[in-house]
């Protein structure tokens, strides 16, 4: 499978025009809502992911993205966008699905990338597309443009923990 | 002839790749193999300090390495020659061994254009030392904006320490145009060859500059050895740059005198072998027919130039002609990212370098955040420069196919 692919190259043109859902705004008005802003970047190359996330009960329910990047960053921004889209995302849900990936990459296995028995593929299918990156594997030097949103993501969840520690000290 | 000079680089007959990526480092010669393969069976040994015939025969190869680098310099002598583990770390330690002798308050000019490693070792000496550090802007072209350098200067302008050659652009520096501004408030011109040393043997007499860097790698010669070299005045008043066995004298109780020059600017074990292998390239460059080369060097350029400018979307950075510039091209294409445009050319047998080249401050004068670098050695021809026209074509398919 060619790095380059059409549904690499769909997805990452699909990230300008990508609708996000608001989960969080279904919540029960009991939670507190937080937005929380995060700008990631890739030191090596320049990409740059900004994130406006709005958070209730410790998950991602609400995701925009802007973009600075590769084909690559961007289409896998767009997978997560489609991942949060399906269902809030938490913390756990989204350890494991950057476990699982890295694994992955390091492996030598080339049966590409099928976590269906993961919980948080079960709950988030468009993580499935994932697999498109399998010829990342070989790529060593690319995956960290992959990583990027993943990255974006982690720092989103920290800074929901900072929220919730200071808010149950008070 | 220039065939001819490519069969002498065994890596093109070991990968059958276009290889534009030269000023990044550029692949060895069979004759700098051999030197370094020679020291490490025959003369390895340590230098200065030992009498077996072991020690000789290193340290002969390393001083006769110092002679090498000399020659290519048109040095005044060997002690003005220090090696170091690259350009890098001879801006490194030039930079805070002779900030140290600043007075809080004094300036250093340095560029936009500046490659990270001329420009990071300035700003942390100004930090360290209670410097105010200035810089010439480069103009729409990509060279320095020279006119404007004698705003930059004054009674405490202490040092000028700019690029001779860009590694983004391509500008050569009007190095006469510098040193004459220098010269009237009596600072230290330092240059940073890394770019322009390949290109042939230099005059540092004739380009009365102060200073001058440059690696090992990017001119045919191995990774992990630079050279720092310096009018001698100016070396022997310098604070070594690191302490430790071969640069020192006599040490008495705490205290202790240095070797003479260039002992005292090269503290530990050198790297020998690669020393000499440097110094076997700048001679197998010395040796070359430079006037043919550069002809046909044009004739790439100019060719490279021209196809590239045909393509929509594509913003060029640097001069547009072959004047006073080196054949290295740098641009951006709307619509493709530069590692995604970098990965389908390796995927075409072609090496470009994609990103923001070590020059973040450029790029971002420029908004962008990277670019694709096309740069030429002196084994590529015609069908290098075919290849890459092709696979270029093909990446804009690949890239642009969807949008």
């Amino acid at each position: 499978m060619s790095l380059y692919n059409e549904n690499i190259k769909t997805l990452a043109a699909s990230l300008a025009t990508t609708p996000s859902f608001n989960h969080a705004a279904s919540g029960d008005a009991d939670s507190q809502v937080n937005t929380i802003d995060v700008c990631v970047d890739n030191p090596l190359c320049g990409d740059r992911i900004k994130l406006t996330a709005v958070c209730q009960r410790g998950d991602i329910g609400f995701l925009h993205a802007e973009v600075r990047g590769c084909l690559l960053c961007q289409a896998a921004t767009a997978i997560a966008l489609a991942a949060v889209k399906e269902a809030p995302l938490s913390a756990d849900e989204l350890g494991q699905v950057v476990n699982q990936w890295q694994l992955f990459l390091q492996s030598t296995d080339d049966s590409g990338w099928s976590p269906l028995d993961q919980q948080a593929v079960i709950k988030h299918t468009a993580w499935q597309q994932l697999a498109l990156f399998t010829p990342l594997q070989a790529h060593k030097s690319r995956q960290a443009c992959v990583r990027l949103i993943f990255d974006g993501l982690n720092t989103v969840f920290q800074q929901i923990a900072a929220i919730e520690t200071v808010s149950s000290e008070h | 002839m220039i065939n001819t000079l490519r069969q002498q680089f065994p890596f093109f007959a070991a990968e059958p790749l276009c290889y534009l990526d030269s000023a990044a480092t550029a692949q060895l010669p069979q004759c700098v193999l051999d030197a370094v393969q020679y020291f490490e069976i025959h003369d390895r040994g340590n230098v200065q300090r030992g009498s077996h015939r072991q020690a000789d025969r290193a340290s002969n190869a390393y001083h006769r390495a110092r002679l090498q680098v000399r020659e290519y310099l048109q040095a005044s002598s060997e002690r003005e020659v220090i090696f170091s583990a690259g350009a890098t770390a001879a801006i490194n330690g030039f930079a805070d061994s002779i900030a140290s002798t600043f007075s809080v308050g004094d300036e250093i000019v340095v560029s936009q254009l500046e490659h990270h490693s001329n420009l990071l070792p300035w700003t942390r000496a100004a930090q360290k030392y209670q410097l105010i550090l200035r810089t010439i802007p480069a103009d729409s072209e990509g060279r320095l904006a020279l006119a404007q350098l004698p705003e930059l200067l004054n009674t405490r302008t202490r040092l000028i320490a700019v690029t001779h050659a860009s590694n983004v652009t391509g500008a050569i520096t009007d190095v006469a145009t510098l040193v004459a501004a220098a010269k009237t408030v009596s600072a230290i011109v330092m240059l940073d060859g890394a770019q322009m040393a390949p290109h042939g043997p230099l005059d540092m007499q004739a380009l009365g500059v102060d200073v001058y860097v440059f690696s090992g790698h990017k001119c045919y010669g191995p990774n992990g050895i630079g050279v720092l070299w310096a009018k001698e005045s100016l070396l022997a008043s310098l604070p070594p740059f690191a302490v430790g066995g071969g640069m020192v004298g006599r040490i008495d109780g705490h205290s202790f005198d240095c070797l003479p020059l260039p002992a005292r600017l090269e503290a530990g074990t050198p790297a020998i072998a690669q020393a000499v292998g440097l110094g076997a390239a700048l001679e197998w460059l010395s040796g070359l027919d430079w006037p043919v080369i550069h002809c046909y060097q044009q004739q790439l350029f100019d060719r490279l130039l021209a196809a590239l400018i045909a393509i929509p979307g594509l913003q060029l950075l640097g001069p547009r002609s072959y004047h006073q510039r080196l054949g290295l091209l740098s641009f951006t294409i709307e619509g493709c990212h530069p590692h995604d445009l970098c990965h389908v050319l390796a995927e075409q047998g072609v090496a470009v370098r994609g990103g923001h080249l070590c020059a973040q401050p450029l790029l971002a004068a420029s908004e962008d955040i990277a670019v694709t670098r096309i740069s030429l050695g002196l084994y590529n021809n015609q069908a290098d420069v075919g290849q890459l026209i092709d696979a270029l074509a093909h990446a804009r398919r690949v890239l642009l196919s969807s949008q």
